[in-house]
C-alpha cells in the first residue's frame, strides 16, 4: 500500500521553495487522485485527509512563490493538478477556483512592474482557464449569487486594462449565454468602472457578438426583449462614457456605437428607430446637443454632449463605417428621413462626405431603390451635394448622374420641376452642367408617359436642354430635344389621339430648337453630320404630329442644312436619307435629284484632280450610287412612285 | 596504547547489554572525528552490563595486575587544552592480577545508572558515556580500551506553549507580523507559522528560516559561543506585496537537531534559534533571530 502523505510530508523537506512546491502539487495531484478513486472503498485504508483539505493545502502552500512569473506557471500547474478532483466537492472547488483566479490575476497584473521579456498578453490564458473550470462546475443560481460578483469584484480592483480586457471576454466566451443574459445588469454595471485605457468597443464588441447570436433563436430574443437588454447595454454604454469622457478619442467612441449598431441590427432588424437613435446618441458626442431630446424613447433627455470634440482623421473614418452600417440595410428614403441619419454624415469633413456620396450614389442604383417623394429627393440632392462641389472630378459627376436615374417621382410635373431647380442651380457651372443635366433630362423622361406630362412641364425640360447647350454640349443639348419629341411621338402613337394640339408647338419648338443649334452652335464641327443625321431620323415622328405648313418648312431647312452645312462628301448621303423620310413624290424627287447631282459634282472634281485621289475615294461616287438606287428601292416600298424613266434620268 | 607500532598483544572486546541480559538498540552517530558510528542506546536509570572478551594474540601470555571496568560519564571541553570533567566514575574490579594464556570472558553490571545528560558532540565540547576496560600492568604500559555508548532521555512537552508573535521593521522600509504557532518543539515536531507583510517598500527577492544551534562552554570571561545554522529553509520566492500573507511549515525531524541543553553540569549549554532572513535585490540581509526549546518526546 502505497503511503502517498507519507511522500507528501517528505517533500516538504526541500530545501528551495519552487522545486518543493513543484514536488508538492505533483504528489499532491496522485493522491488525489488515489482518493477520487477510492473514496467510496471501504476496503481502502482511508487516508487522514479529505479531498477538499488537500486542495486547500496545496493551493495555500502555493502563496510561497511571489515571483509573478513563476507563481503564475506554479499555479497553472496547480489548477493541473486539481482538475481531477474538481467534481468531488462541487462547494469546495468554487471556492478553490476562485480564490486560485483572483491569486493568478494578481500575480498577471504584477507581471506589468518587472521586466520580464514574455508579453504579458500571451499568458493570459492561464488565468482565464480558472473560469473554463468554473463555468463546467457551476449552476446559473451560483453565477448569479456569488461567482459572478467575485469574479467581477477581482476584474474591477486589478486596475490593469489589458487584464479587464482579456477577462471580460474571457468571461463573455466561457459561460453559455443564458448565464449571460440572466446576470447582464452585473456585467453592465462593472463597464464604467473599468479603467480608461480599455478599449470599450472592444470589450461591448464581444459582449454583443455573442448576444446576437444567442438572440437569433425566437426564444432567445423574447427573452432579451423582456429583459430589455438593448435598454440596459445603452444605458451602461452612455454611463462609461460619460465616465471616461476625457480619456476615450472620438474614434473609440464611434466604435462603440458602431458594435451598438450592429447589435441593434441583429437584434430589432429592420428598427429604423433604434439604429437611429444610436446615431443620435453618437451625434450628441461631437458639438451639438440636439440629440437624446425628444429621442424616439432610447435614452432620456440628457444632453449629453461633450462640448466640441470635432472629428479627426481616425475618427471620421470610422463615422464612415458607422455611417455605413445603416447604409447597407435600409433604403435612402429611410434614412433620409430618419431624424439623425443626415446631421450625423453633416459633422464628416469634406473628404468624408464624398466618400459616403459616392457611396449613397453607387447603392442606390445597384439596388434599384427609387425615391418617390420630393422632400426625399431634396434630401438626396443635399446629400449628393460633395459630388457636383469645387473639388469634385469626373468619377464623381458621373455617379451623381446614375443616381438621379433613382428619382422617381409620382408626380410628373414635380418630377421636371425638380429637375429644372436642379440644372437651374448650376448656372454659371457649365463642366457640371455639362455632366449632369444630360442625366436630369434623362431621368425626367424615363418611365414617364409623356401624356402626364403638361406643356409648361415639357417648356421646362426645352429649357433645361437650353441650358445644356449653352454650356457647351450642343450635341447632347440636340439629342435630348430629338428625344423628347420622340417620347411625345411614342405616347401618341398609343392611339389617344384626343387634345394634344399643343404637342405641335412643343414639337416644333423643340425640332427648332435643334436646328437653330445645328447652324449655330455645331457648324463645321465634327458633331454636325451625326447631329443632322439625328434630326433627319426624327422627323418622321415630328411629322405625325405637326402640320403641314410647318412640316414643310421644317423639311426645306433640313434640306438646306443638308447642302450648307456640310462637306462635299457628307451631302449626298444627308439628302439620300433625307430623301428616304420624305412621302410626297415631287419632293421626293427633287431629292434624289440633288442627291444625283451631288455624285456627279464629285466625279467632276475626281477627274480633275484625279493624280491626287485614293482608290477609295474614286470608288466612292459609285456606292453612292449604288446607295441612291437602295434608297429609291426603299421609297418605292414605302409607296412612293418613281418610275424607271426617272431613275434613268439619275444615272445620266 | 601502541605508539611504538607492537602489535597488541591481545584484543580485548565488550558486548554491552541492558538489565536482564537484553539486548540494547542501536543508534548510529556522528562522533566527535566526523565518522559516523554505530552504538547502543540507553537512557536514565538503565542497568549497563554485559560481558567482555580478552583474546590473547596467538602464542602470548598476557601478565597483568588485575582487570577493572569503569563506567564513565565524561565532559570534554576542547578549548580548554582538552580538559575533562567526569561527572559519573564507577568501577568494578573483575579480576586479581594474573595471567592470560587463553581467552577469558568476564561478566560485569552497573545496575540502574543515574544518566541525566544526554550523549553530545559539538563543536567546542562533548559528552559522552563509556564503558573503559583496563588490564593494568606495571611494565610496558596498561591495556585499556573504550566502549562507547549513547544516552537519550525523553520528556514531555510542557502545557505551557506560547505562540511566538512578533511585528518588526525598519522604518518606511519594511515592516512585517511573524507568527510561530509554538515556542516548544519536539524533535519530530512541525513548525507551522505565517509572514504577513504590513510595509513593503524595497524589492525582495527572498525570504528563508533557519535553525541555529548556539553552543556556550565555559563560564565568566572564557566563555564561548558556536552558532551553526543547522538547517536552511527557503519560505517565499520572489517580491511580495503589503497584504501577502507567506505560510510557513517546516518538518523538523528532516535535521540533525539535539534537545535544548540547559548549563549542562555548568559546563555547557545549547540553544536553539529561528532566524527569518529576507534578502533584497541587492542581497542585503534582514533578519529576526527568535529562541525555540526543542525537546525529546520519543526514544
Amino acid at each position: 500500500q502505497y503511503d502517498h502523505l507519507s511522500l507528501y510530508k517528505k517533500v516538504q523537506s526541500a530545501g528551495n521553495v519552487i522545486p518543493r512546491l513543484y514536488l508538492v502539487l505533483t504528489v499532491g495531484s496522485a493522491t488525489l487522485k488515489h482518493l477520487v478513486a477510492n473514496g467510496d472503498d471501504p476496503s481502502m485504508d482511508a487516508l487522514p485527509i479529505s479531498v477538499t483539505e488537500l486542495l486547500v493545502d496545496m493551493e495555500a502552500m502555493c502563496k510561497g512563490v511571489q515571483h509573478p512569473m513563476r507563481g503564475l506557471f506554479l499555479r497553472a500547474y496547480l489548477l493541473q493538478s486539481a482538475k481531477l478532483a474538481l467534481d468531488a466537492d462541487r462547494s469546495a472547488s468554487v471556492s478553490f477556483l476562485l480564490g486560485n483566479f483572483a491569486e493568478m490575476n494578481k500575480l498577471w497584473v504584477r507581471m506589468k512592474y518587472g521586466d520580464d521579456s514574455v508579453s504579458r498578453e500571451q499568458l493570459a490564458d492561464l488565468v482565464g482557464k480558472n473560469l473554463l473550470y468554473l463555468a463546467e462546475l457551476v449552476s446559473f443560481e451560483e453565477f448569479r449569487g456569488d461567482v459572478l460578483g467575485k469574479i467581477l469584484e477581482q476584474v474591477v480592483s486589478c486596475r490593469d486594462s489589458i487584464a479587464q480586457t482579456y477577462l471580460i471576454e474571457c468571461l463573455t466566451a466561457a459561460f453559455p449565454d443564458e448565464f449571460q443574459v440572466g446576470t447582464i445588469d452585473q456585467i453592465l454595471d462593472v463597464l464604467p468602472k473599468l479603467d480608461a485605457s480599455v478599449n470599450m468597443a472592444t470589450v461591448l464588441g464581444s459582449m454583443l457578438d455573442r448576444l446576437a447570436r444567442y438572440s437569433e433563436t425566437e426564444a432567445a430574443f423574447t427573452v432579451l426583449n423582456e429583459l430589455q437588454v438593448f435598454d440596459k447595454i445603452s444605458a451602461s454604454v452612455e454611463a462609461s462614457i460619460a465616465c471616461h469622457r476625457d480619456k476615450l478619442s472620438g474614434e473609440a467612441i464611434v466604435s462603440i456605437y458602431g458594435g451598438m449598431l450592429s447589435f441593434a441590427d441583429t437584434v430589432y432588424p429592420g428598427r429604423i428607430s433604434y439604429a437611429d437613435g444610436i446615431l443620435g446618441k453618437c451625434l450628441a458626442k461631437f458639438g451639438d446637443c440636439k440629440a437624446g431630446v425628444g429621442g424616439q424613447g432610447q435614452g432620456d433627455g440628457r444632453c449629453e454632449g461633450l462640448g466640441s470634440l470635432t472629428p479627426d482623421a481616425a475618427t471620421n473614418k470610422k463615422l464612415v463605417d458607422l455611417l455605413c452600417l445603416p447604409l447597407e440595410k435600409y433604403d435612402l428614403t429611410t434614412l433620409l428621413n430618419a431624424e439623425f441619419f443626415s446631421s450625423l454624415v453633416d459633422i464628416l469633413s469634406p473628404n468624408k462626405k464624398r466618400e459616403l456620396a459616392m457611396k449613397v450614389a453607387t447603392i442606390m442604383p445597384r439596388r434599384g431603390e427609387v425615391i418617390r417623394d420630393v422632400a426625399s429627393a431634396k434630401a438626396l440632392f443635399g446629400f449628393l451635394e460633395p459630388l457636383h462641389d469645387a473639388q469634385s472630378d469626373e468619377n464623381d459627376s458621373k455617379a451623381f448622374a446614375t443616381a438621379l436615374g433613382s428619382i422617381r417621382l409620382e408626380n410628373p410635373a414635380q418630377r421636371a420641376k425638380l429637375v429644372f431647380d436642379l440644372v437651374e442651380g448650376f448656372k454659371g457651372r457649365d463642366d457640371v452642367v455639362r455632366s449632369i443635366g444630360p442625366a436630369a433630362v434623362s431621368s425626367a423622361l424615363d418611365g414617364v408617359d409623356i401624356r402626364e406630362y403638361s406643356d409648361d412641364t415639357l417648356v421646362l425640360l426645352v429649357g433645361v436642354c437650353s441650358r445644356i447647350a449653352d454650356a457647351g454640349s450642343g450635341a447632347t443639348a440636340v439629342r435630348l430635344l430629338l428625344d423628347i419629341v420622340k417620347a411625345v411621338g411614342t405616347a401618341r402613337m398609343d392611339g389617344d389621339e384626343g387634345g394634344h394640339s399643343s404637342r405641335m408647338h412643343i414639337v416644333y419648338e423643340c425640332m427648332e430648337q435643334a436646328c437653330i443649334l445645328l447652324e449655330r452652335a455645331l457648324f463645321e464641327s465634327v458633331a454636325c453630320k451625326t447631329t443632322l443625321m439625328e434630326i433627319i431620323s426624327t422627323l418622321p415622328t415630328a411629322d405625325a404630329i405637326l402640320p403641314s405648313d410647318s412640316r414643310d418648312m421644317l423639311h426645306h431647312k433640313v434640306a438646306s442644312y443638308c447642302t450648307n452645312l456640310l462637306p462635299r462628301k457628307d451631302q449626298c448621303r444627308a439628302i439620300l436619307a433625307l430623301a428616304c423620310v420624305e412621302r410626297d413624290g415631287p419632293t421626293v424627287q427633287a431629292r434624289l435629284r440633288r442627291a444625283a447631282h451631288a455624285i456627279r459634282a464629285i466625279r467632276e472634281q475626281d477627274a480633275v484632280f484625279a493624280g491626287t485621289r485614293t482608290q477609295e475615294q474614286l470608288e466612292e461616287p459609285q456606292k453612292l450610287l449604288e446607295e441612291l438606287e437602295q434608297a429609291v428601292v426603299y421609297l418605292r416600298t414605302q409607296g412612293v412612285e418613281i418610275s424607271d424613266d426617272e431613275l434613268q434620268d439619275l444615272h445620266g | 596504547m601502541n605508539f611504538l607500532g607492537f602489535k597488541p598483544a591481545c584484543t580485548v572486546d565488550v558486548e554491552l547489554l541492558k538489565g536482564d541480559g537484553v539486548k540494547p538498540e542501536l543508534v548510529t552517530l556522528r562522533s566527535a572525528s566526523g565518522v559516523p558510528e554505530t552504538i547502543p542506546l540507553y537512557t536514565d536509570g538503565d542497568t549497563v552490563s554485559g560481558v567482555v572478551t580478552i583474546t590473547p594474540a596467538f602464542g602470548k601470555k598476557i601478565d597483568h595486575q588485575g582487570i577493572k571496568i569503569e563506567l564513565l560519564g565524561q565532559i570534554e571541553a576542547y578549548y580548554d587544552k582538552g580538559s575533562f570533567y567526569d561527572f559519573i566514575a564507577s568501577v568494578r574490579e573483575v579480576s586479581g592480577p594474573g595471567e592470560i594464556k587463553e581467552e577469558l570472558k568476564y561478566d560485569f553490571e552497573f545496575p540502574n545508572v543515574e544518566m541525566l545528560n544526554e550523549t553530545y558532540s559539538g563543536v567546542n565540547v562533548r559528552l559522552r558515556y563509556i564503558v573503559k576496560v583496563s588490564l593494568v600492568r606495571s611494565y610496558r604500559g596498561s591495556i585499556v580500551k573504550d566502549f562507547p555508548f549513547c544516552v537519550r532521555n525523553t520528556a514531555i512537552l510542557p502545557e505551557i506553549n506560547n505562540s511566538i508573535k512578533m511585528e518588526v521593521g525598519i522604518e518606511d522600509c519594511l515592516h512585517i507580523e511573524f507568527e510561530y504557532r509554538k515556542s516548544k518543539y519536539h524533535l519530530k515536531d512541525v513548525l507551522v507559522g505565517k509572514i504577513y507583510f504590513l510595509l513593503v517598500q524595497i524589492k525582495l527577492k527572498h525570504m528563508e528560516l533557519e535553525i541555529r544551534r548556539r553552543e556556550t562552554t565555559g563560564s565568566g570571561s572564557n566563555q564561548y559561543n558556536e552558532t551553526q545554522t543547522m538547517a536552511k529553509y527557503e519560505v517565499m520566492d520572489g517580491a511580495p506585496v503589503k497584504g501577502e500573507c507567506i505560510p510557513i511549515r517546516l518538518f523538523l525531524g528532516a535535521y540533525d537537531l539535539s534537545p535544548t541543553y540547559k548549563d549542562v553540569m555548568n559546563k555547557f549549554s545549547v540553544r536553539y534559534f529561528l532566524n527569518l532572513v529576507l534578502v533584497d535585490e541587492e542581497d542585503r540581509r534582514y533578519f529576526k533571530q527568535q529562541e525555540i526549546h526543542l525537546f525529546r518526546t520519543e526514544m
